[in-house]
C-alpha cells in the first residue's frame, strides 16, 4: 500500500514539474463555482464474493447568471462488477455513462446533452482499525468525451484517481446501525492522454462529511467538498468549486434467503 | 351263747388236728437268693415237703440287699415279711420300703460292722387269711433319724366298719385328716370328712352321699359354714342317665362344676378345696402302690377302685347346634377383637383420641368380662362337664345376663372419662332355652363388636384423613416456602425489566394470597378438598418460576435467531440486522408483555397455562424462523392485539 501511494505522488510531481517547465504563465484561480451532487451508491450482493455496483449522480450547478444550483449539470450512471477478494481488498470493473448537459441551453450551437462513456476499474484497499476504518482507493478510468459544441470531436483520456478516506464513529464505539460518523476524504485525480498537455491535475477534492448508519443496508452522508484542478486546455488556470454533496449508500442482498440467515441456536 | 361255745370247741379241735398233722412234717428253714422285681433279693422262709413239693409254711422274708454307692450315701430298701400257712398267705404281712443313708460312726460288734441310718420309711401292713386279703390295711410313713422313728408323716387305714358292707378309709397327715366311706364295691357312702388345720383356722369339709351320689357339700371355715347343694333339682322331666365315674379328680371336678352352677355364690369356697383333693389323691396312690407291691409278691390284685354315681343329661340335637353356633360366634368375636386391638394404628390412635380409647376399652371389656359366661360354658362343653349340668335352669342361674352394663373408661393417665353403657340385650326366659338365650347373647356381643368396629373404622378413617391432611399441609408449606425462596433467588431485575413490573413481588403476593385463602377455610372437609389442588398449584408455580428464570436466556435465543450479521460493503464491517422485523417487534411489543400480563393476573387454575404459554411463545418464535413469513409479517405489522397476533403466527397462547 505504501508503495502505491509513493508511486502515485511521484507520478503527480513529475507531471507537474513537466507542465510548469514548458510554460511561463502564472497560475490563475477561477472564481468558486457552486454545485450540488446528489448521489446514490448501490451495491447488490449477488454471491458471497460478488456484488453489482450501481451508482447514480444527479448534479446541478451554477453557470454565468444562473444561480447556485439552477442548471442541470450532469447525470452519472456508473455500473461495475465488484469482487470481494478479502477483507482488505476489493476490486471493481465496470462502465460509466455520464451525461453532460449544456452550459447554455439557449445556445443552439451547443448540444443539450452529450454522453461520455467510460471504462473504469478500481482497487480499494481497506485498513481496519479497532475503532474506525481507513481506505485507500485507486480508480482508473478510460474516458471518451467531447464538448457540447455541435460536431466537436471525441477525445480520449485516462484518469488516475487516488482517494484516501476514513469512517470514524462518533456516538458509538463501532460502525453499527445508529452510529454517526465523520468521513474525512481527500482525492486527487490525475489525467493523461494526448489532449492533456499541461493539465495533468484534473481535480483535487477535499471532502469532509458526516454520515449516519441507518441500518446495515442504508447509510447517509452529507458534506461540503472543495475541489480545484487545471483546465484541460489552459493548465495555468485552476477551477475552484464548492460542492454540497448528499449521498445515500444502499446495499441489498440478492442471495437466496437460506444463505443470508445464519443457523439459529435453539437449545443449550 | 351255746352256739358260740360249740363253734369255739370246733375251732380248738380243728386247730389241734391241723397242728398234729403239720407237726408230723419236718419244718425246714432255708435262705438264699431270689430274682424278684428285676433285682436279686435275699430270701429266707420256712417250708415242708409234701410229696416232694415245697410248701411254704411259717415265716417268709424277702429283703433287697442294700447297696451304698460312692456318689450318694442314700440307699433304697425294700423288705417283705409275712407268714404262710400250708402254702397260703396268712396273718399279717408287712412291706417296708424307703430311702435312707448311714449316719454317724460305724460300730463293730459280734463281727458285724453297723451304722445308724436316717431317712424315711413306708410301712404297709395288710392281713391275709387263706390267701385272701382281709380289708384291713394300714400304711404308715415316718421319718427316721439315727435309726429312731422321729415323725409320723402318714397314717392310712382301711378297715371294715361295724357294718360289714362298709369300709372306712382314714388317712392322716400332719395337720389334716380325712375319713372316707365306701361300700365293698367302692361306691361312696355316708358323710366324708376332711379336716385341716394347715392354715391358721380349722377347715372342715363334708361330703354327703346318698345312693352313691353326692347330695351336698358343707364347707366350714372358722365360724362360717356354707352348704352347697350338688344334687340338681329338676323342675321338669329331663332325660338323664346314671353314670358311674371313678372317684378321681375328674369326678370331683365335675362335682365342683355342678356345685358352682347350683350355688354360684358358693363358688369361691369350692375353688379352695385343693388340699382335700390332694389328700384324696395321695390316699389312692398309697393304696395302689401297696397293692402293686403285693401284686408282685402274690400275683393278686386286691385294690378296689372307688366309683360314684352321677346323673348325666345328654345334649339334644338343638343344644349341640346352639353350642356349636355359640362356639363359632365366640371364636369370631375374639378374633375380631384381637385383630382390632393389635392394630398398630388403633394402638396409636387410642393414645390421642378418647373416642378410640373408649371403644378399645369396650372391646377389652367385651372380651374379658362380657364374653366370660360364654367362655365358661364352652369350656365346660369342651371338657364334658356341661353334660352333667341341668342346663336349662342352671346356666341362667349361674350367669346373670344384665340388660345394661356400665363400663368405666380410664385414660392412660388415670383420668376417668364418661362411662359407656352397654345395653340393648334382652331376653324372655319363658320362651327360649338357656342355650338359645346364650346364643342370642353371643350374637348380641358379635353385633356389638361389629358396631364398635364400624365406629372405630370411622374414627380411624377420620384420623387417617386428618393425618393425611397434616401430611399434605406439611407438603404444601414446604412447597410454599420452597417457592418463596426460589422466587427470591431466581427472579432477577433483568426479568422485572422484561416484564415491566416487579415479577418477584407479584408472585410472592400470589403465593401468600393462595395460602391465606386456604388457611381461612373452616373445616377439614373443605381443606381436604382444596389442599391437593393447592399443592398442584404450588408445583405448577415452581415450574413456572423455572420457566420465568429461563426467560432472559430464551429472549437471547430469539434475539440471536432473529439477528443476522450483514456485511456492509461501504464500511467494510459486519453489522447485526434483525430479520422478520414485524414478528420480532410483535414479540417484544405485544407478545412478551401479554405473557407477563398473564403472570400478573394468573390464578391457580391458570398457572399451568401461563407456564405453557411462555414456553410456547419462545418455541413458536424459533419455529417461525424456519418458515416463510413474508405474508404474515405484512399482516402482523398492522396488528396490535397480542392474542390475534399469536393466533396468526400459530403460536399457541391461551387467553386467561
Amino acid at each position: 500500500m505504501t508503495r502505491i501511494i509513493f508511486f502515485t505522488f511521484s507520478f503527480v510531481i513529475c507531471l507537474g514539474y513537466q507542465s510548469f517547465g514548458q510554460d511561463d504563465l502564472m497560475a490563475e484561480f477561477e472564481d468558486f463555482g457552486t454545485n450540488v451532487w446528489l448521489g446514490s451508491y448501490n451495491k447488490f450482493r449477488l454471491a458471497d464474493k460478488w456484488f453489482w455496483r450501481a451508482e447514480f449522480h444527479y448534479r446541478r450547478g451554477g453557470y454565468g447568471d444562473t444561480p447556485f444550483i439552477g442548471r442541470m449539470s450532469q447525470i452519472y450512471n456508473r455500473h461495475a462488477i465488484n469482487y470481494f477478494v478479502n477483507k482488505n481488498l476489493n476490486i471493481s470493473l465496470g462502465a460509466v455513462v455520464r451525461l453532460d448537459f449544456t452550459g447554455d441551453p439557449q445556445d443552439d450551437q451547443l448540444e443539450y446533452v452529450v454522453p461520455e462513456p467510460r471504462i473504469w476499474h478500481e482497487y480499494l484497499f481497506v485498513m481496519p482499525w479497532p475503532r474506525f476504518q481507513m481506505f485507500h482507493r485507486i480508480r482508473i478510468e478510460h474516458r471518451w468525451s467531447r464538448r457540447n459544441d455541435i460536431d466537436s470531436e471525441w477525445i480520449y483520456r485516462d484518469r488516475w484517481r487516488y482517494k484516501f478516506y476514513m469512517t470514524i464513529p462518533i456516538n458509538k464505539p463501532q460502525l453499527v446501525p445508529g452510529a454517526w460518523f465523520i468521513n474525512p476524504d481527500i482525492e486527487i485525480i490525475m489525467q493523461s492522454g494526448s489532449p492533456v498537455v499541461n493539465s495533468p491535475l484534473e481535480d483535487l477534492r477535499i471532502y469532509p462529511s458526516v454520515g449516519y448508519i441507518v441500518s446495515p443496508s442504508i447509510t447517509y452522508t452529507a458534506g461540503l467538498m472543495y475541489t480545484t484542478g487545471q483546465r484541460l486546455a489552459r493548465g495555468h488556470v485552476y477551477r475552484q468549486r464548492w460542492v454540497a454533496r448528499i449521498n445515500a449508500y444502499v446495499s441489498l442482498d440478492f442471495r437466496k434467503q437460506e444463505r443470508k440467515v445464519p443457523s439459529i441456536r435453539t437449545t443449550d | 351263747m351255746v352256739i358260740r361255745k360249740i363253734l369255739l370247741l370246733l375251732l380248738v379241735i380243728t386247730f389241734a388236728f391241723n397242728y398234729t398233722s403239720i407237726a408230723q412234717k419236718e419244718i425246714i428253714t432255708t435262705e438264699g437268693k431270689k430274682e424278684f422285681m428285676a433285682d436279686e433279693f435275699n430270701i429266707k422262709y420256712d417250708y415242708y415237703l409234701s410229696d416232694g413239693d415245697t410248701v411254704f409254711h411259717g415265716k417268709y422274708t424277702l429283703k433287697k440287699p442294700v447297696i451304698e454307692t460312692e456318689e450318694s450315701k442314700y440307699f433304697e430298701f425294700l423288705n417283705f415279711s409275712g407268714w404262710y400257712h400250708k402254702g397260703k398267705l396268712d396273718s399279717i404281712w408287712e412291706i417296708s420300703s424307703g430311702i435312707a443313708k448311714s449316719v454317724g460312726e460305724g460300730v463293730f460288734s459280734d463281727y458285724k460292722y453297723s451304722f445308724k441310718v436316717s431317712g424315711t420309711e413306708m410301712l404297709a401292713r395288710v392281713e391275709f387269711k387263706e390267701d385272701s386279703l382281709i380289708q384291713n390295711w394300714n400304711i404308715f410313713e415316718w421319718s427316721i433319724v439315727e435309726s429312731e422313728i422321729q415323725d409320723t408323716l402318714l397314717v392310712l387305714s382301711l378297715k371294715e366298719t361295724s357294718n360289714e358292707d362298709e369300709l372306712c378309709i382314714h388317712v392322716y397327715k400332719p395337720g389334716e385328716y380325712m375319713d372316707i366311706y365306701v361300700n365293698r364295691e367302692g361306691s361312696p357312702l355316708g358323710t366324708w370328712l376332711y379336716n385341716s388345720s394347715l392354715e391358721d383356722s380349722i377347715h372342715i369339709r363334708k361330703w354327703f352321699f346318698e345312693e352313691g351320689q353326692l347330695i351336698k357339700k358343707e364347707i366350714i371355715k372358722s365360724d362360717t359354714a356354707v352348704v352347697i347343694e350338688t344334687l340338681q333339682e329338676v323342675e321338669v322331666d329331663i332325660d338323664f342317665e346314671i353314670e358311674k365315674l371313678a372317684m378321681d379328680n375328674e369326678y370331683f371336678r365335675i362335682l365342683d362344676i355342678i356345685a358352682m352352677y347350683n350355688s354360684p355364690e358358693g363358688s369361691r369356697y369350692i375353688t379352695k378345696e385343693r388340699p382335700s383333693f390332694e389328700l384324696l389323691k395321695e390316699t389312692k396312690y398309697r393304696l395302689l402302690e401297696t397293692d402293686d407291691l403285693f401284686f408282685q409278691l402274690t400275683g393278686k390284685d386286691n385294690y378296689i377302685d372307688g366309683f360314684a354315681k352321677i346323673k348325666r343329661y345328654p345334649y339334644s340335637k338343638e343344644e349341640k347346634s346352639l353350642l356349636d353356633r355359640i362356639s363359632k360366634n365366640k371364636q369370631e368375636i375374639e378374633e375380631k377383637i384381637d385383630i382390632t386391638i393389635a392394630d398398630p394404628q388403633i394402638s396409636i390412635a387410642k393414645l390421642s383420641t378418647n373416642e378410640v380409647l373408649r371403644f378399645i376399652t369396650l372391646l377389652s371389656h367385651l372380651k374379658e368380662q362380657t364374653l366370660m359366661p360364654i367362655n365358661e360354658i364352652l369350656r365346660h362343653y369342651d371338657d364334658g362337664a356341661l353334660e352333667y349340668i341341668v342346663r336349662d335352669t342352671r346356666i341362667l342361674q349361674k350367669f346373670e345376663l344384665k340388660e345394661a352394663v356400665e363400663i368405666q373408661i380410664e385414660t392412660e393417665d388415670g383420668d376417668e372419662l364418661s362411662p359407656y353403657v352397654l345395653e340393648g340385650f334382652s331376653y324372655d326366659k319363658g320362651s327360649l332355652s338357656s342355650l338359645a338365650i346364650i346364643h342370642a347373647y353371643s350374637q348380641f356381643i358379635a353385633d356389638k363388636v361389629s358396631q364398635i368396629e364400624d365406629s372405630l373404622d370411622y374414627y380411624i378413617s377420620e384420623l387417617k384423613r386428618e393425618e393425611n391432611l397434616v401430611a399434605l399441609e406439611s407438603e404444601l408449606i414446604k412447597k410454599y416456602e420452597n417457592n418463596k425462596e426460589l422466587c427470591e433467588s431466581i427472579i432477577t431485575d433483568q426479568i422485572n425489566e422484561v416484564a415491566g413490573y416487579d415479577v418477584q413481588k407479584v408472585i410472592l403476593g400470589f403465593l401468600d394470597g393462595e395460602l391465606s385463602s386456604y388457611s381461612k377455610l373452616e373445616n377439614v372437609d373443605k381443606k381436604m378438598e382444596k389442599v391437593e389442588p393447592l399443592i398442584d398449584c404450588m408445583s405448577n408455580i415452581e415450574r413456572l418460576l423455572y420457566t420465568i428464570e429461563n426467560v432472559p436466556e430464551n429472549i437471547q435465543i430469539v434475539e440471536d435467531g432473529y439477528t443476522r450479521t450483514v456485511f456492509n460493503p461501504y464500511t467494510f464491517t459486519n453489522m447485526d440486522e434483525k430479520i422478520k422485523q414485524p414478528i420480532y417487534k410483535a414479540f417484544h411489543q405485544n407478545l412478551l408483555p401479554y405473557i407477563f400480563d398473564q403472570v400478573k393476573g394468573m390464578k391457580c387454575e391458570s398457572v399451568r397455562a401461563v407456564d405453557r404459554n411462555i414456553t410456547n411463545l419462545f418455541e413458536g418464535m424459533v419455529d417461525l424462523l424456519k418458515k416463510d413469513t413474508k405474508k404474515l409479517e405484512r399482516r402482523v405489522r398492522r396488528m396490535s392485539d397480542p392474542q390475534k397476533i399469536a393466533d396468526l403466527l400459530e403460536i399457541k397462547i391461551d387467553a386467561n
